[in-house]
């Protein structure tokens, strides 16, 4: 049952007092209980001890002159306290000298151990030894009784009971006599609050006794009482003055309804003259509610659709116009209903009784009476013509006529188009396409210009059908033609350019008995974040194209900025710090590519390569970093940790395999100049311990011609300890010759630009054949790159090129797959 | 007067030898002696060392030979066999073997006035003016205390030793 459930407060007030004291008292006494008790055996606890250590020592002598009856004597001192029950002294060998007992059952063992000694509920045991000289000669043990604690807390626990009773009964009594000061005045106010409500009487008052906050209470209500009647009064007066109001009103209202009567009649006139011109509008006009149900249609409406009147009448203006457009009028139509317009305008195909299509030109506006929508004016106007005109015109406008593509100034709206979406994202990348025929004046001009006409839209037709379906393609005037492709990288946009030239270089145009060859040079600039100007992007494509034109056209060539180098500078400088990322956090690795043994059709070298993983784990071709590490110095630090690393690898690999194979590692011009390297390079070499004859590097033409006499000193040194050098992309300096009596070097590595035309080029085929012989009459062994295919190698090999390096060798890969991978075939 | 039981005192005849466990009790008991009675400050080498001086024959001499290398807390006991006069003066404890007490007159002049506590097993020693008598009661070897003389020679006696000696009075 709830304490608190007592309907007056005075029984609330009750039990509130009642349980708080006892359970104050209850907790006071649970402590105190708690505490006494801890303290009572706490203070037994001491007592026998005390009583133990005064025996143990009268003792000592006792037991060194073996006095067992003195011992008695002493431990019969202990009869002066009660609770012991029993006790004894043990000698050195445990054995019980003397006992003292109260002819309680419990007898101690004869001999001493504190084990036998167990703890009893009734019983406290204690033991102490007997010292003499700091030796131990005896035990002195007590057995007392616990009863005297039991028996107290019985005691303690019966008088708190008691005083609980007591304190119960008083705090009881106090608070009956408190309630009746506090109730009375609360009563008094009860009872006179109920007599102001049945009387009414606002002019009675309650009579203030006490100074406290039942006296205030009642000085408050006074107040109450005093504030309602002074508005009993106010309101009086004012429902006087509002009956004066409502007649005078009452009055204007009669003149006002003979008024409105009259504009009646004067409106229904007006509806009457509005109703004919409706009907007789040469526009279509019609009524729609707001769910575009048709309410009202007129004649021309109707003969506008060729539908009858009634036909229209149960349908909504919606059902009458083509889907798409129909969605897009219903949008209109619900702002139009909640006010955010006030009319809408629109060219909408409607859909005629016959099956025809008429382009309308729609006019729709609301009609409202006190801002709610009451219903829309719909007007349509017959555009079908005007707008098949502009259809027309618009597409002329946007389309080159002979070929059907669209128009440069097309091309330019949809490359602003895409330019403008591609900034919402930073990874988006488009790609524009410049093209230029190679060879289609020769066409105009011999064959005229109806030729070259056709031949103009054949190619079209080309490309069309090898672009992708939603590239745009467009002539860009004259020979040239635009493609843009929108959300495409730069080597999805390379390969469709290469796929282009291969189209067009394959195409043959017949015209009047002779056939042509085409070709074509292909620009690619990238859409970017970077890029944001039309006209630049566009500059950037034809500068492109111009390039792939001075390079020989028949090829594609992307736009490099050579202008914007504060871009190019930021692109290098994220690369400083990237480097140096890679380097601490170990992100470069080892790639290595195979060298082929012309003669011996066997892979004897491998090339040393570098490559960067980023942080999404994709493999970086040093073409991204080698410059910027170049122009920052930090190329030196990247060949170190190569040449290092390369060391390490060779070393674990002779562990491994038997196979005695050359590494070829590359090093940057710059790092011959830096001082030191080659100390540092030395150095390795003697940590490794490897066969030096293993070890090749390689050094550009260019970069040994920069630093003719450093490079020289360089490989002076290290032949001296037994390693190879390598002359790489020979060829390309061209004043090389001169040089290379100068370079005492091993291989000539010969450029792969000249290697990889050798088949269809016969200058680059007598290039490589003079750059063979001349090395080969120099004492040097000559290496192939850029192998691409095996015509090349048979080509190589029918010269007699040394070896053969390239794609159609092997491509580069990590190295701790090359070797494993070589194991493995062995094994096989 | 000192009052023996008779019987006891009948059962040991002078000429008699002691028991073995008798004669080794007597040695130890003279140790415990040490251990319970203060001296007054000493001068001199007395302070180093606490001299057990004894005249006795046969198991209880040996018994008391036993107690060498025995250490009276940090102090050494000195066991000094039948010494000479001029020794005797620095004895602590001084046991006369009752074969040996014709010896007491003597020695107790020549130690006139010094702190010496006399033990001995002779019946009738304390008369004689001894300080401590060994006596057998119901075949187990206690002692008879001259309280008095101890005082008068400056021994202060633990009250737990006096707790279970039998206390006498010489005759004045």
């Amino acid at each position: 049952m709830n304490l608190f459930s007592s309907r007056t407060f005075k029984g609330k007030l009750s039990a509130l007092i009642v349980m708080t004291t006892g359970l104050a008292l209850l907790i006071a006494v649970f402590a105190f209980t708690l505490n006494d008790n801890i303290s009572v055996k706490k203070s037994i606890q001491t007592r026998l001890e005390t009583q133990a250590k005064i025996i143990a020592d009268t003792s000592v002598t006792a037991l060194l002159f073996h006095d067992q009856k003195a011992s008695e004597e002493i431990l019969a001192s202990l009869e002066a306290d009660q609770s012991i029950v029993q006790a004894a002294i043990y000698d050195v060998d445990g054995s019980r000298y003397a006992t003292y007992t109260t002819g309680t059952v419990i007898t101690l063992p004869n001999q001493f151990s504190s084990l036998a000694l167990k703890a009893d509920k009734s019983y406290q045991n204690l033991h102490l030894p007997i010292h003499y000289n700091g030796k131990e000669i005896g035990q002195v043990v007590i057995v007392a009784s616990t009863e005297e604690l039991t028996q107290r807390i019985i005691y303690f626990i019966t008088t708190a009971l008691f005083i609980l009773l007591v304190a119960l009964l008083l705090s009881f009594l106090i608070t009956g006599r408190l309630q009746n000061e506090i109730l009375l005045p609360i009563t008094t106010l009860t009872n006179f609050a109920s007599r102001v409500r049945d009387e009414k009487d606002y002019n009675l008052r309650v009579k203030v006794q006490a100074k406290d906050e039942l006296g205030s209470l009642g000085v408050m209500f006074n107040g109450m009482l005093e504030k309602i009647q002074e508005r009993d009064n106010n309101l009086e007066t004012l429902v006087g003055e509002r009956t004066q109001q409502l007649e005078d009103k009452n009055e204007e209202l009669s003149v006002e309804i003979t008024e409105r009567k009259a504009m009646l009649k004067m409106l229904e006139q007006s509806e009457a003259r509005f109703k004919s011109s409706f009907d007789q509008s040469a526009v279509g006009m019609a009524l729609i509610d707001s769910e575009q149900s048709i309410l009202q249609v007129n004649d021309a409406f109707c003969s506008m659709l060729g539908y009858d009147e009634s036909e229209l009448l149960t349908t909504t203006l919606g059902s009458k116009l083509e889907a798409e457009d129909a969605i897009l009028n219903k949008h209109y139509h619900q702002q139009l209903v909640i006010s955010e317009i006030q009319h809408y305008e629109a060219e909408q195909r409607y859909l005629k009784k016959d099956g025809s299509r008429l382009w309308g030109l729609l006019n729709v506006s609301a009609v409202r009476h006190e801002k709610s929508f009451l219903h829309a004016m719909v007007q349509i106007q017959d555009v079908t013509e005007a707008r098949e005109l502009s259809r027309k015109l618009t597409y002329q406008a946007s389309h080159d006529a002979l070929t059907g593509l669209i128009n440069r100034r097309e091309f330019e709206t949809q490359i602003k188009q895409l330019v403008a979406s591609s900034s919402i994202n930073q990874h988006t990348e488009h790609a524009l396409l410049y093209l230029d025929l190679d060879q289609f004046k020769v066409i105009n001009d011999t064959c005229g210009h109806i030729a070259g006409d056709e031949l103009l839209r054949q190619i079209a037709t080309v490309m069309k059908e090898t672009v992708r379906q939603a590239d745009i393609l467009a002539r860009l005037g004259g020979d040239e033609f635009g493609v843009l492709m929108g959300f495409c990288s730069q080597e999805q946009s390379q390969r469709l350019a290469e796929s282009l030239r291969k189209e067009i270089e394959d195409f043959r145009f017949a015209w009047d008995g002779q056939v042509f060859n085409l070709a074509v040079s292909i620009g690619i600039a990238s859409i970017n974040q970077t890029t944001h100007n039309i006209t630049e992007i566009m500059r950037r494509a034809d500068a492109a194209c111009y390039m792939a034109k001075e390079s020989g056209r028949n090829r594609t060539h992307v736009f490099r900025d050579e202008d914007e180098t504060l871009a190019q500078r930021q692109g290098e400088m994220q690369w400083v710090a990237r480097i140096n990322t890679a380097l601490e956090e170990d992100k470069f690795h080892l790639y290595a590519q195979a060298i082929m043994d012309i003669k011996r059709q066997e892979i004897t070298h491998y090339e040393i390569l570098i490559r960067l993983e980023d942080e999404e784990g994709n493999i970086i071709p040093p073409g991204a970093f080698l410059p910027a590490a170049e122009r920052y110095n930090l190329i030196s630090k990247l060949d170190r940790w190569v040449i290092k690393k390369s060391l390490a690898w060779v070393t674990e690999q002779s562990a491994l395999s038997e196979d005695d194979f050359i590494v070829s590692i590359n090093i940057s011009g710059l790092s011959f100049s830096e001082p030191g390297f080659t100390e540092y390079v030395l150095g390795l070499l003697q940590t490794y311990q490897i066969q030096n004859e293993r070890i090749c590097f390689e050094i550009t033409e260019t970069a040994a011609i920069a630093n003719l006499s450093s490079v020289t000193e360089f490989i002076k040194q290290l032949q001296q300890q037994g390693c190879l050098f390598a002359l790489d992309d020979f060829g390309s300096g061209m004043s090389s010759f001169a040089y290379l009596k100068n370079l005492p070097v091993d291989f000539l590595k010969i450029d792969g630009m000249f290697v990889k035309d050798i088949l269809d080029d016969p200058i680059d085929f007598e290039m490589v054949k003079s750059i063979n012989e001349i090395g080969h009459v120099m004492g040097k062994k000559t290496i192939a790159e850029f192998v691409e295919n095996d015509a090349i190698l048979a080509k190589l090999e029918e010269i007699g090129v040394d070896y053969a390096q390239g794609y159609g060798i092997g491509m580069p890969e990590p190295v701790a797959s090359v070797l494993s991978a070589d194991l493995v075939a062995e094994d096989m | 007067m000192v009052f023996f039981s008779s019987v006891s005192v009948e059962a040991f005849a002078d000429s008699t030898e002691r028991t073995d466990r008798q004669a080794q009790f007597m040695a130890v008991y003279l140790l415990h002696f040490a251990n319970f009675i203060e001296w007054p400050k000493a001068t001199g080498e007395a302070r180093n060392a606490f001299n057990l001086c004894f005249y006795a024959e046969g198991n209880v001499k040996s018994s008391i030979r036993e107690l060498a290398g025995e250490q009276l807390k940090t102090t050494a006991i000195r066991l000094i066999e039948a010494p000479t006069f001029q020794v005797l003066k620095q004895c602590q404890i001084v046991f006369i073997e009752k074969r040996k007490v014709s010896e007491f007159q003597k020695i107790k002049q020549q130690t006139e006035g010094k702190p010496i506590l006399f033990v001995s097993d002779k019946a009738g020693f304390i008369e004689q003016g001894g300080t401590i008598e060994y006596f057998i009661e119901n075949n187990k070897l206690r002692f008879a205390v001259n309280a008095e003389l101890a005082k008068e020679t400056g021994l202060i006696l633990s009250s737990k030793l006096l707790r279970i000696a039998k206390i006498v009075e010489r005759k004045k």
